[in-house]
């Protein structure tokens, strides 16, 4: 079983064999939801070991850990209608199955990258301990994942866009969306580090909120700040 | 059901305006389907967008929830009762060859489109609905994605108009429309021949690109007529607000409400 995954993983990140962009794609969705999960738990638990690892405390292991993998699957699951809707109509239908494996997979590609930057990510926690550096490292983890998945995203959306232009727009329409969700879905589903100071819980009782309007009141805080007038 | 479900995915997956289809005309998109469809999936978006109401107040609202339910299909369907009779007035005098049965079924199927858009959004709008207390976010967050659709959905209309001006100048047997042939030197101007086919055809596309207009700025404002949608937690329930300000202006002010942190 183990075996099987990281070949599949192997072949996968390379893009060979069952995942070889012309390859056909039955039974390459499953190992990539796959990937995210596991790769998500993964790295969502050593995210988690910030504040975790103390005695009473290892809750925050499993809460993150099931954090990670249900922020980019319910984002997924909730920009996929209107994604799905969009390419229908722009013409695009025929091609779906090969843009739900290009999505997913790059969603694995996050996850995987993410799991694999975990160690450095538990040293960095191993050598601070202030929450805001935690906080920051996670985000540039999160960042470098990203940037990484667009050799995923490439990878399968290449032969697509060479196929038709319109690919591209949509591959935009796309990241477009599930930014704007995951941001949202990522502040609500707060916290994912556990603040050491705080207690253990699942959701924060204030975390119940729009990250846009607190951005709205950033802004404008900043702007009286530097106009007061 | 599952047979409307069949032709509104025809429809988006665009097997319903292919030019040979439409050579034929428009009989073959059923508006009957088209418009039940429409107001299934504009009550699902009601209710999604009417969820607010419920949810941000300590008393919930079920009466803006079912009244949203309601408003959002009659929004989109008197928007085209307002709108349709200047279509159809304005293309037969310059001369568009579509009847009027004809322009009817295309612009029920580019709403349906709309709807369809607008309805896949409905998870995301009740997602933001579950954890956002803003009503001016809220607000803004429905102008963009019915912004977004109506988009989607006109430019659809003027894709399925584009074919339909080919099929039928292919099936008239006429060329390109090129510019209209200049009198020889020497022939009296009465005996230009103004040969209508393409040319004709071209002023569907352009009555129609008019019309667009119309349509968005009398969708905009008969969505101001029939508000509350949302409804600001902070106001009771009605069925109808009075007349004031206009829509633009109201959004220009929760940019600026959202920005003042409310």
């Amino acid at each position: 079983m183990m075996g099987a995954f990281l070949r599949a993983m192997d072949e996968f990140l390379r893009g060979r064999g069952r995942f070889a962009v012309e390859a056909p794609l039955a039974g390459r969705l499953r190992w990539l939801f796959a990937f995210v999960l596991a790769g998500g738990i993964f790295y969502g638990a050593v995210m988690g070991s910030f504040s975790g690892l103390a005695p009473g405390r290892f809750h925050q292991l499993v809460y993150s850990g099931v954090k990670v993998p249900i922020l980019l699957l319910v984002t997924f699951g909730l920009c996929l209608p209107s994604f799905f809707v969009i390419n229908s109509v722009a013409g695009l239908r025929d091609d779906f199955g090969q843009v739900l494996q290009a999505i997913v997979g790059t969603q694995a590609c996050v996850t995987l990258v993410l799991a694999a930057l975990a160690p450095v990510t538990a040293l960095l926690y191993g050598s601070c301990a202030d929450y805001a550096v935690a906080v920051f490292v996670n985000g540039v983890m999160f960042a470098t994942a990203a940037a990484t998945a667009q050799i995923v995203v490439r990878r399968y959306y290449a032969p697509l866009v060479s196929r038709n232009a319109r690919h591209r727009t949509m591959l935009h329409v796309w990241l477009g969306l599930y930014v704007f969700v995951g941001i949202q879905m990522a502040w609500v589903l707060r916290p994912f580090i556990g603040d050491p100071d705080r207690p253990v819980v699942f959701f924060r009782a204030d975390a119940w909120g729009n990250a846009y309007v607190v951005v709205a009141q950033l802004i404008r805080h900043t702007l009286n700040a530097v106009f007061p007038f | 059901m599952l047979q409307w479900i069949r032709e509104l995915d025809d429809l988006l997956r665009g097997n319903k305006t292919k030019p040979d289809l439409l050579a034929a005309g428009t009989r073959h998109l059923p508006l009957g389907a088209f418009v039940g469809l429409g107001l299934v999936l504009g009550v699902l978006y009601g209710l999604c967008m009417g969820l607010f109401a419920v949810l941000s107040r300590s008393a919930p609202c079920i009466q803006q929830l079912a009244a949203t339910a309601v408003k959002v299909p009659a929004l989109f369907f008197l928007t085209l009762v307002v709108t349709y009779p200047s279509l159809y007035v304005f293309g037969a005098l310059l001369g568009v060859r579509l009847g009027p049965g004809d322009m009817l079924r295309l612009i029920v199927a580019a709403l349906l489109v709309n709807l369809a858009v607008l309805a896949s959004f409905g998870p995301i709008t009740a997602f933001f609905t579950l954890s956002t207390t803003s009503y001016y976010f809220m607000k803004l967050l429905n102008v963009a994605f019915f912004a977004i659709s109506g988009c989607i959905g006109l430019a659809f209309l003027l894709k399925v108009l584009e074919r339909l001006e080919e099929a039928q100048a292919v099936e008239s047997g006429a060329t390109p429309p090129a510019d209209p042939p200049a009198a020889a030197p020497g022939q009296p101007p009465g005996l230009r021949i103004p040969w209508p086919g393409p040319a004709k055809a071209s002023k569907a596309r352009d009555v129609f690109r008019v019309w667009v207009i119309l349509y968005a700025l009398v969708g905009a404002q008969m969505g101001w007529i029939l508000r509350p949608f949302i409804l600001d937690p902070k106001l009771e329930f009605v069925l109808f607000r009075g007349r004031q300000a206009n829509i633009f202006l109201d959004v220009l002010e929760s940019l600026g409400k959202l920005l003042g942190g409310r």
